[in-house]
């Protein structure tokens, strides 16, 4: 297998992943996922908005959803995400969100974020290219300026102006992947539906902890905690010299879970780092198909980024395994890499 | 993993070419003795583990300077090639550096042996006359496989006596003296040992 093969296999794995991510929010209407995971939208939408250049009917229904669904939608952690991401994902996001502006989106809520996106990727600096690209890596045609979608042109991308036909679907609250969105049902998009997700996916923690892992800023969430606990319902005990939060899960779970117990818990998955790790192994991997890099070199790119797909998964807590060892023959290393990254991709659920 | 052959030394140094290339630092030209310099020449059959740097060249003058510490972007390359390849990670080490500081024998450079691996990395291997001279000072401090090295490079005396020489310049003591005698005798080179 070449390094092209490679690629293209490696494109079509993360791709289907992504399509059942959105399957699992109701993109083609379906109700949920098999998985065992929370989904995180806001870093599904920037990772899938860029892997979306591969496959524009999943980019365009991802905007078909989010003209419906823009509500379910946390602003300041897209904010933060978009700002670790860097250029490339600002003008994704900015073009995307612009559209969504211009079709009559609210402007309270996106105004701020496109402003952002033009300021990390500043339309001056921007040399206009196609926004899709088959899945070799070859560039769409340019279409005329006419026929161009503004708001993708105000971020240097020629597309076909966009015309979403149909409504997006509503996203499933109940299914278990959907817990973020159930609880943004029940308090609000923000702080305080993260939190109790964090909480509840967890056996407790200490305010930098959270707000470190939900990528909300520290103040901001150990205000919110003290502001939770005078419900009574989450609690406060003491580990080591700080404060622990943490909640009762039976009683929790009794109320949210449609079963009645946390055996519907999920896991919680760090998926900024997760989809970060994903955006390195797919950019190494693109950019070496083509180049003239030894087989060798190859070889050890492709290990440094499983090496670190493998330590972003650890360190979002979940267990992948090792990556395969170094040192076999090229052909074979990548071989055996596409089926660990298929495991992680396809069937790391269980 | 040793290397058993000039082939796979080749085929590690290239590899480590490679990782300078992509870390895109300055190109290294290098002064290598020991085994893989040994094997570079087709001097020795016995298997090296690691390859020992005597000297960095200076691009500009030609100079030969110690190469420790390794600049970050050649000891990350050697740690992406040892993990790539199973090697320790001090699998290319400037053990020898210390020898630049008593003065190299004369005209090393010249009689080093050039291998371009791309365009990040130049190796000159010790040539056959200088290996004699450093495994005949490692055979007196160290015996063992060095001196079993010095046997197999098969010295006339000429180049012992010269080897002998130039040791002594970086050990004047009676007591090493003696030590090369011993083993210029073991080697049936009495005469080298009363000429010096």
């Amino acid at each position: 297998m070449s390094l092209k093969e490679y690629r293209e296999q490696l494109l079509e794995r993360l791709l289907n992943f992504l399509w059942r991510q959105w399957s699992a929010l109701g993109l083609l209407g379906e109700s949920g996922g098999d998985e065992d995971w929370v989904i995180d939208p806001e870093s599904l939408l920037v990772f899938s908005l860029e892997m979306g250049r591969y496959e524009p009917r999943l980019f365009d229904e991802i905007l078909a959803w989010v003209k419906i669904n823009a509500h379910w939608l946390d602003t300041p952690r897209l904010r933060n995400i978009i700002e670790a991401r860097g250029t490339s994902s600002a003008r994704l996001m900015g073009a995307a969100l612009q559209y969504i502006l211009d079709d009559g989106g609210d402007p309270r809520k996106w105004k701020n974020l496109v402003a952002l996106c033009a300021k990390l990727a500043p339309e001056a600096s921007v040399k206009i290219e196609a926004l899709f690209k088959d899945k070799t890596g070859k560039p769409h045609p340019i279409v005329t300026e006419e026929k161009a979608d503004a708001a993708f042109l105000k971020f240097g991308f020629n597309r076909p102006v966009l015309r979403i036909q149909k409504a997006g679907k509503q996203v499933p609250v109940n299914a278990r992947t959907n817990l973020r969105f159930l609880l943004r049902s029940l308090f609000g998009v923000g702080g305080k539906a993260e939190i109790i997700l964090y909480l509840l996916t967890h056996d407790g923690a200490r305010p930098k902890e959270i707000s470190d892992s939900i990528g909300l800023f520290w103040l901001g969430v150990s205000q919110t905690l003290i502001d939770l606990s005078s419900s009574g319902l989450i609690l406060i005990r003491n580990r080591g010299k700080k404060l622990d939060y943490w909640l009762s899960h039976k009683k929790w779970w009794d109320f949210i879970s449609p079963a009645g117990s946390d055996e519907y818990r999920p896991k919680w998955l760090d998926w900024a780092v997760i989809y970060s790790a994903f955006s390195n192994l797919w950019q190494a991997m693109d950019a070496l198909a083509d180049s003239d890099a030894s087989e060798y070199m190859k070889s050890s790119r492709l290990q440094d980024s499983l090496e670190q797909v493998t330590a972003e998964f650890s360190r979002a807590g979940f267990d992948v395994g090792n990556p395969p060892a170094p040192g076999l023959p090229a052909e074979l290393h990548q071989k055996v890499s596409l089926a660990f990254l298929t495991k992680i991709l396809g069937d790391s659920h269980e | 993993m040793p290397f058993k052959s000039k082939d796979e030394i080749d085929r590690i140094l290239a590899a480590l070419g490679d990782q300078l290339a992509a870390a895109g630092g300055e190109p290294l030209d290098l002064l290598v003795c020991g085994g893989s310099a040994l094997h570079a020449l087709h001097l020795v059959t016995r298997t090296t583990k690691d390859v020992d740097v005597v000297a960095r060249i200076d691009g500009g003058d030609g100079e030969m300077r110690r190469p420790d510490p390794f600049p970050p972007a050649l000891a990350g390359a050697i740690s992406k090639v040892a993990r790539d390849f199973g090697l320790k990670d001090d699998w290319f080490n400037p053990g020898p550096a210390s020898a630049l500081d008593f003065g190299l024998p004369e005209g090393v450079l010249k009689r080093a042996e050039v291998a371009n691996y791309g365009t990040h990395l130049t190796v000159r291997f010790f040539s056959r006359y200088d290996q004699i001279h450093f495994k005949l000072y490692a055979a007196v401090d160290q015996g063992g496989k060095h001196y079993a090295d010095l046997v197999e490079l098969k010295p006339t005396a000429e180049e012992l006596l010269a080897a002998a020489k130039w040791s002594m310049t970086h050990d004047v003591s009676e007591t090493y003296k003696d030590e090369v005698k011993k083993i210029l005798i073991g080697m049936g080179h009495n005469d080298v040992a009363e000429r010096i």
